[in-house]
């Protein structure tokens, strides 16, 4: 149906309608405000860094300063807007770790990539309040939050420092997520949340322009309602603000090429995450081509790479 | 687990009282789509969307 097809049989029914039929439309085409300092109008590609001992992918965990340094110079060299630290792995079946042990984590981490001068941003992967209060300090630019700043006292202190967030739908927690997530469709049910959210954490004093919502692909998720995200990632557009979709080397693609890797013989080594990239970039291809204003990966080179070449056709 | 039903016509009129009315644009490249609306003032355009409606449950 053509928006001028909606808007005739809305304004058909009811001036109400018709209202709300223009509203919906006017999210989808508003532009965007920029978000911190990024244009939202361009795609941007945020570059993860695992400081922890468990995160899923192994060779993005980070121990040590020169690692840091090196993976930080190959991601803002190559393209990287955002920097996205992180001290607690998220995996499903992770545990929660102590605020105490996060914080020493991120820390020096941190401290080490303000040093730096090129025009890049740091955000900060953590739920806990007393590491996003420190890390504030430290100068870190966005806080991302796997919660969505479920606890007011996190929305009071969002609220006083004004910091840009991103908001993720998660069902339950890392530790439990997968254990039988339910979902009436999970598009729209999530859809849902967001929309509550954004309304909650305006009436509480944060500005719209501050927030970037993230579907949170594999958080709390079976492969259908996953693949249902995607399918009408488009729709998460009429919320009016910015997207940022993670995809990179989840285990969404292991779920979807096992059949035919087993077909083949193949062993699990095989769909390892090393071994995900070439789906983790059709993935962001695509999520470029629904408009997706934030791509989080751990592969910012072969990433810029593959949005070049799509970019290219679009002229 | 919901049903899905794919149709070409709408199970009730637009963001009436009785549906849950959500959209999804079809997107294209400007030089696919010469007069369709830019989203989000960025690099997608589209004209068609994608209608979904739930039933309320009143």
């Amino acid at each position: 149906m053509s928006t001028q097809e909606l808007l005739k049989l809305a304004k058909k029914h009811s001036n109400i309608s018709l209202t709300e039929a223009e509203y919906q439309i006017n999210n989808l085409v508003n532009k965007r405000f920029p978000f911190v300092k990024l244009d939202m109008s361009i795609p941007h590609i945020m570059g993860v860094i695992n400081i922890t001992p468990d995160s899923f992918y192994k060779t993005s965990q980070i121990n040590n300063l020169n690692k840091l340094n090196k993976i930080f110079r190959e991601m803002i060299n190559n393209g990287a807007s955002i920097i996205d630290v992180g001290g607690e792995s998220s995996r499903p079946g992770a545990e929660k770790i102590s605020i105490f042990e996060e914080k020493s984590r991120v820390i020096d981490p941190i401290k080490h990539l303000k040093n730096y001068k090129e025009d890049f941003l740091i955000s900060l992967d953590s739920r806990n309040l007393s590491t996003m209060k420190k890390c504030h300090n430290l100068g870190v630019d966005i806080f991302n939050d796997i919660t969505a700043f479920k606890a007011k006292n996190k929305i009071d202190f969002i609220k006083k420092t004004a910091k840009p967030i991103i908001i993720m739908h998660m069902q339950k927690e890392p530790i439990n997520m997968q254990i039988n997530p339910t979902y009436s469709f999970a598009p729209i049910d999530i859809y849902k949340f967001f929309s509550k959210k954004i309304i909650d954490l305006i009436e509480a004093g944060v500005k719209k322009s501050n927030i970037v919502i993230d579907p949170g692909i594999g958080f709390g998720k079976t492969l259908s309602d996953n693949l249902n995200i995607l399918k009408y990632l488009t729709l998460f557009h009429g919320l009016g603000v910015p997207i940022l979709i993670g995809i990179s080397r989840k285990s969404l693609i292991r779920d979807l090429v096992m059949d035919d890797y087993k077909l083949r013989g193949k062993n699990k080594k095989d769909i390892s995450p090393s071994k995900r990239l070439s789906g983790s970039l059709a993935f962001a291809i695509y999520a470029y081509m629904c408009g997706v204003q934030i791509l989080r990966t751990h592969d910012v080179f072969e990433t810029k790479q593959a949005l070049i070449c799509q970019q290219s056709l679009d002229l | 687990m919901a049903f899905i039903k794919k149709t070409r016509y709408l199970l009730a009129p637009p963001y009436c009282k009785s549906v849950e009315t959500f959209i999804s644009p079809i997107l294209s490249s400007p030089s696919e789509l010469l007069d369709g609306l830019r989203l989000a003032g960025g690099w997608r355009y589209f004209k068609n969307l994608r209608v979904i409606q739930k039933k309320k449950i009143i």
